[in-house]
């Protein structure tokens, strides 16, 4: 039964999606055309979803290592903690649950996205905190610990599910939005005056020091991430997309800017839409 | 002629003289006079931190540095805190500068 209903979700879903897509932007369609045939175009040996593996996808050894890990992931417990964070009922009764219209595997894939009444974007990541707030809870430090534990659940739950982000052809407002956030990706910042996208798409594939860097299609189908680096330094390993922002910021010697603000929300709107189409993989191991 | 010439010359040496007697009345290295420059300096820094910053393009390290050269300064080296604050400042300035060039950044392919 509960197969069927899950059947049922996903084909209502994507049903909507072909839907919503004919509403997508022409522009923002264009972008992710042309994007996503850089990628397939460059590495013709990975396929649209094999992307979803960062630098994995790009090393028959590091993907073994990979896997190796995968099979028992060092932050299960944490997920666990996360789903049952999710269960637990605030003080008033209410759950997370209550704050979203969505079956719970549908959340992930529903952001981010245009909220037009408040003109703005919105992310998976404050709409918990608001949903904290609105329920009289204290609010969570953002961007690891228990924040990033809930949406690395929901992140989970949504393994199967479509990254699908709109930008209402029409909506200037949305289309600014995501353009603002297309300008940052691009644009080099910091002493090192390096952009996203000098890393993540000219870069992809290359030696960093003693990493690979990993394409940018692809990278929004299982944050929030473990990392091993994040489990050695401060914290125990998760964190969200925005953390990650702040991360690639500050290596390029630029100052990184406050999570859940206008500069990463719209960066995050553009950076998910550029993998529409992918699946979300679950919340997975990175170094 | 004579008397013009005394003049001029009776005015340059009051000249010099003025300009001489700071060295003797003023001590350059005092406290006070490194505490104006400094504040001078922190100043200018600060200033293109937020010019910097709201254009979005402040540089991780301007902060850093200019707490470094408070921590010099306090240690009364002063050489060292005005390299920090003049670093600050430039670093402040290429961020602009960086925002400026960057304001139609977009793919290439």
């Amino acid at each position: 039964m509960k197969k069927i209903t899950i059947t049922m979700a996903i084909a209502a879903m994507l049903s909507s999606t072909v839907a919503l897509s004919a509403q997508q932007s022409s522009a923002v369609q264009a972008d992710i055309d042309a994007y996503q045939a850089y990628f397939l175009d460059r590495f013709s040996n990975v396929s649209l979803q094999g992307f979803s593996k960062g630098p994995y996808a790009m090393s028959d050894d590091k993907m073994m290592q990979f896997e190796a890990v995968m099979e028992m992931p060092p932050f299960e417990d944490l997920l666990e903690k996360g789903g049952e964070l999710w269960e637990k009922p605030f003080a008033n009764g209410n759950t997370f649950s209550s704050c979203f219209e969505e079956e719970p595997f549908l959340i992930r894939a529903a952001y981010p996205r245009w909220n037009a009444a408040k003109g703005k974007v919105d992310t998976l990541e404050q709409a918990l905190v608001d949903c904290l707030v609105s329920n009289g809870e204290k609010k969570w430090g953002t961007g690891k610990g228990k924040h990033a534990w809930v949406a690395a659940h929901l992140t989970t739950l949504g393994e199967g599910t479509f990254i699908n982000v709109i930008v209402p052809e029409g909506d200037e407002a949305a289309l600014a939005a995501y353009n603002d956030g297309k300008r940052f990706y691009y644009a080099k910042r910091g002493q090192l005056n390096l952009s996203c996208a000098n890393c993540h798409v000219g870069g992809a594939g290359m030696r960093a020091r003693g990493n690979t860097l990993s394409p940018g299609l692809g990278q929004t189908t299982h944050f929030p991430v473990w990392r091993g680096k994040w489990a050695k330094s401060k914290g125990d390993g998760f964190g969200t997309i925005q953390r990650r922002y702040g991360g690639c910021n500050k290596q390029v010697r630029a100052k990184p800017f406050k999570r859940h603000k206008s500069q990463y929300d719209n960066l995050e709107f553009f950076h998910t839409a550029m993998s529409n189409g992918m699946e979300i993989t679950g919340t997975e191991y990175r170094e | 002629m004579k008397k013009l010439l005394i003049t001029i010359l009776t005015v340059f040496s009051f000249t010099v003289c003025a300009g001489d007697s700071m060295p003797s009345t003023h001590n350059w290295n005092d406290g006070s006079t490194n505490q104006a420059l400094y504040d001078i300096a922190l100043a200018e820094a600060k200033a293109e931190q937020k010019k910097a910053a709201a254009v979005e393009f402040e540089w991780r390290d301007i902060g850093k540095f200019m707490k470094d050269a408070k921590k010099a300064f306090d240690g009364g080296d002063w050489a060292k805190a005005k390299k920090l604050l003049s670093k600050a400042a430039e670093q402040g300035r290429l961020g602009q500068q960086q925002a400026i060039d960057q304001a139609n950044a977009g793919p290439s392919f």
